[in-house]
């Protein structure tokens, strides 16, 4: 499975410093050891996931969380980027939003994000979803090898 | 008779005036002169004044009885135009009668009552009976029997005028022939006068004015007092005449038949003129409602010939075209029309006239008038055919829209705003609940991050006011939600399928089965509901709202429920979902449905306060009605109307 000793490397694309603190916050009350990455739009997630400008030694993520409503470069132009870049269109990402939009879900899958997920407003079922998804993408599913 | 009528327009006040100079003309001269002959002649005879006898000099003198009679006559005449003097006109008129009577008592049996072989000689025949007559032909107006009046005085006029044409035909010295010619030429002039005068007098039985006026009983009257008084008049004459007096017994007979006749056409002469009358005022009085009508229509009303030809206006049309009166008069109607639909509207009138009838333009297209100064302005102009005198008229309404053209655009306009205003409420509304989620979740997410990080760690009063916070942050996330799923429902687009009730109702009952069984709550759920037009997710949510509500605010102990079809029609069904509970107070049975309206404090019963609006919304939604009956502590009913599958 896993290299349980090498740390997951998760990159969460979002703009409001807040919800990164949660993020956090969830991730340590679910004792889920992993690299919390954080940009706050999408044009610095395409720097990191090319690894450019200021992100030169950035790791390639096992996982992005990407916010779908942000300034600059939004997720869906992001996604847009991954999907049509065969170096990155494996790269597993898990739109993670407040938008309820039919059409934006249909979209996103249709740029073939691997989930979509609506935070709730309760930070107690907020918690269970991040129990959830860090379960599934470090637990159950296998990823590609060497941390790409 | 005919040739002095003057055609003139105001025939009334002509007449009025005419009326007006005879009657003061007999009061200053006229009467003053037949009262002072007849005392001239009275006096001559009791004074033996021989030169005061004679009416004219050099004709035989006029009996004293005769001149009496003449004398009261102008005095009761005189004084019984004048209403302070009734009573002393009424007594000379009795006096008159008294003596008229008395003479022909005299005459007739050879008593002398009155008269003697002296000075007071027995007058003629004839003069006593149009003595009499008068007499009582004043007295009639003093009764205001202005028929039997008339009658008389005419009567008196037809014996007089008979008598005259016979003395115009033989000369002053005709002989004595039978009582109706028995007057001598004086007498029956000054009588005659007298009469001509009083009926002129008294406009009740003067025809004159009848006569005179130019309408059609005018032309009547005029006519028939040719046959009626000269026809009978000239036919006596010419008998007497051929009879060459050889039997005088046989020739009153038939002068006495010949003047029934004649009184008998005035009967029947004044009975026309009485119909022809009340007919031409019935006219008249339609003529001049018709022609009030015109004049205070609003709206302007146009008399146009079949060649398009302006043959009347009414004043409305003139002000709303600004033109003044009489200028619009035969002038083409196309003037009323813009220049660059005048040619359409020629060929549309030719094609009309061709075929008219009863028809308002402007259905479904804008017409548009041109007034004076080139202005336009928007009509609705009706048409109805006309045949006047055999020739083709077009009857004209028109009718000035332009103002309620502009009311309508703004009323327009308005709606367009307001809906425009409700989809950017609606927006809003979905806007700010979904907008003001984010901090929320933030802020909850902190709290509870400092719950489950610091309790017991702080004191137990951070602790309370921390587990309070969590509460109200878990109360005003409901809240947005509620908003949100309200203003979605409006976002929503109504494309309605027929959806079964039975089984909305019975997936609603599903989803609350666990707050069912919880609360032990007997629900009793009627038959046979129809289908309706509805959007299958909306209808869910209102009976699930309804259901929950009633399982919510129900009785405690022994709970119940009753869903069931309030009634139906063809069109429409009303279900009903009434519970046994608490009730509402009926100052609050219409705020029900008000959004965030709690009737009981969080504490008491749960919940947002939307799910109620939810409902009105959704039932809106579907063009349905929705309201509540409810008493106090016995159970609240809830009815929705909703359309049927046709």
């Amino acid at each position: 499975m896993n290299d349980p000793n090498r740390p997951a490397q998760v990159l969460l694309v979002e703009d409001d410093l807040d919800d990164v603190t949660l993020m956090r916050e969830s991730f340590k009350i679910n004792r889920f050891k992993a690299n919390l990455h954080h940009v706050e739009n999408g044009l610095k997630c395409l720097d990191f996931l090319y690894k450019r400008n200021d992100y030169v030694d950035a790791p390639t993520p096992d996982l992005i969380l990407l916010d779908l409503n942000m300034p600059v470069m939004d997720g869906r132009q992001v996604l847009e980027n991954i999907e049509a870049d065969d170096k990155l269109k494996h790269l597993r990402v898990v739109v993670l939003t407040t938008s309820t939009n039919e059409e934006d879900v249909l979209k996103m899958y249709k740029l073939r994000c691997s989930s979509y997920i609506v935070k709730p407003v309760d930070f107690h079922k907020f918690q269970k979803i991040v129990t959830k998804l860090t379960g599934y993408w470090f637990e159950l599913v296998v990823l590609p090898p060497n941390g790409q | 008779m005919t040739a002095q009528v003057t055609p003139v327009t105001s025939a009334p006040s002509a007449s009025e005036g005419f009326k007006l100079s005879v009657h003061s003309l007999f009061k200053r001269s006229c009467g003053g002169i037949f009262i002072l002959s007849s005392l001239v002649l009275v006096l001559g005879w009791v004074f033996k004044i021989g030169f005061f006898t004679y009416l004219v000099p050099g004709w035989p003198t006029m009996k004293p009885i005769t001149a009496i009679g003449c004398m009261l006559l102008s005095a009761a005449l005189y004084t019984s135009i004048s209403p302070q003097k009734n009573k002393l006109s009424i007594s000379l008129t009795l006096v008159l009668i008294f003596v008229s009577s008395a003479t022909i008592l005299d005459t007739l049996f050879s008593t002398r009552i009155l008269t003697n072989d002296g000075l007071y000689s027995l007058p003629s025949d004839a003069t006593a009976i149009c003595l009499a007559l008068s007499g009582w032909a004043v007295l009639s107006i003093h009764f205001k029997r202005y028929f039997i009046s008339g009658l008389l005085a005419w009567s008196c006029l037809v014996l007089i005028i008979f008598r005259l044409m016979r003395l115009l035909l033989e000369g002053p010295q005709a002989s004595y022939a039978s009582i109706f010619d028995s007057m001598s030429i004086h007498t029956a002039l000054f009588l005659g006068g007298l009469v001509v005068v009083g009926i002129l007098l008294h406009p009740r039985l003067n025809y004159h004015r009848l006569i005179l006026s130019p309408d059609a009983l005018g032309v009547f009257a005029r006519w028939g007092i040719l046959l009626v008084l000269f026809l009978p008049t000239a036919l006596i004459t010419t008998v007497l005449r051929l009879a060459e007096r050889q039997n005088a017994n046989i020739e009153s007979l038939l002068a006495i038949s010949i003047t029934l006749m004649s009184m008998f056409l005035v009967v029947v002469y004044y009975r026309i003129l009485n119909e022809i009358k009340t007919r031409e005022e019935a006219k008249h009085e339609l003529i001049s409602q018709l022609q009030t009508m015109m004049d205070v229509a609003p709206n302007g009303i146009l008399l146009v010939d079949n060649n398009g030809v302006i043959q009347k206006t009414n004043p409305a049309t003139n002000n709303l075209f600004g033109y003044n009166e009489g200028e619009l008069l035969n002038s083409s109607i196309d003037i009323l029309v813009p220049d660059n639909y005048r040619s359409v509207h020629s060929d549309h009138r030719n094609a009309y006239m061709l075929h008219p009838s009863e028809k308002k333009m402007a259905e479904g297209r804008n017409l548009v008038a041109k007034r004076k100064d080139g202005s336009l302005f928007d009509v609705e102009v009706s048409l109805a055919p006309m045949y006047l005198k055999g020739k083709q008229y077009i009857f004209t309404q028109v009718i000035d829209v332009s103002t309620r053209k502009a009311l309508e655009l703004k009323q327009q306009e308005l709606n367009e705003q307001l809906s425009s205003s409700n989809a950017e409420l609606q927006r809003f509304a979905y806007v700010a609940s979904h907008d003001l989620r984010a901090p929320l979740r933030r802020i909850s997410g902190f709290i509870q991050l400092i719950q489950s990080n610091y309790e017991g760690k702080l004191d137990t009063q951070a602790d309370e006011w921390i587990d309070r916070s969590v509460e109200n942050l878990e109360r005003m996330q409901e809240m947005i939600d509620g908003l949100l799923r309200l203003s979605r429902i409006s976002s929503e687009v109504e494309i309605y399928q027929p959806v079964s009730l039975q089984t909305i109702i019975n997936e609603a009952l599903e989803l609350l089965s666990h707050q069912i069984n919880k609360t032990k709550v007997h629900i009793n759920v009627g038959l046979e509901f129809p289908d309706v037009m509805a959007d299958k997710a909306q209808m869910l949510t209102l009976f699930e709202n309804l259901i929950s509500n009633a399982i919510k605010y129900g009785n405690s102990d022994a709970p119940e429920i009753h869903i069931a079809i309030h009634n139906q029609t063809s069109q429409k069904v009303v279900v009903m979902v009434r519970d046994n509970g608490i009730g509402i107070s009926e100052q609050h049975l219409n705020d029900v449905f008000d959004i965030f309206k709690r009737l009981h404090s969080y504490q008491e019963y749960e919940g947002n306060g939307i799910g109620l609006a939810i409902c009105k919304r959704i039932v809106e939604q579907h063009q349905g009605k929705i309201w509540c009956e409810s008493t106090i502590r016995k159970g609240s009913t809830f009815f929705v109307e909703l359309h049927k599958v046709q």
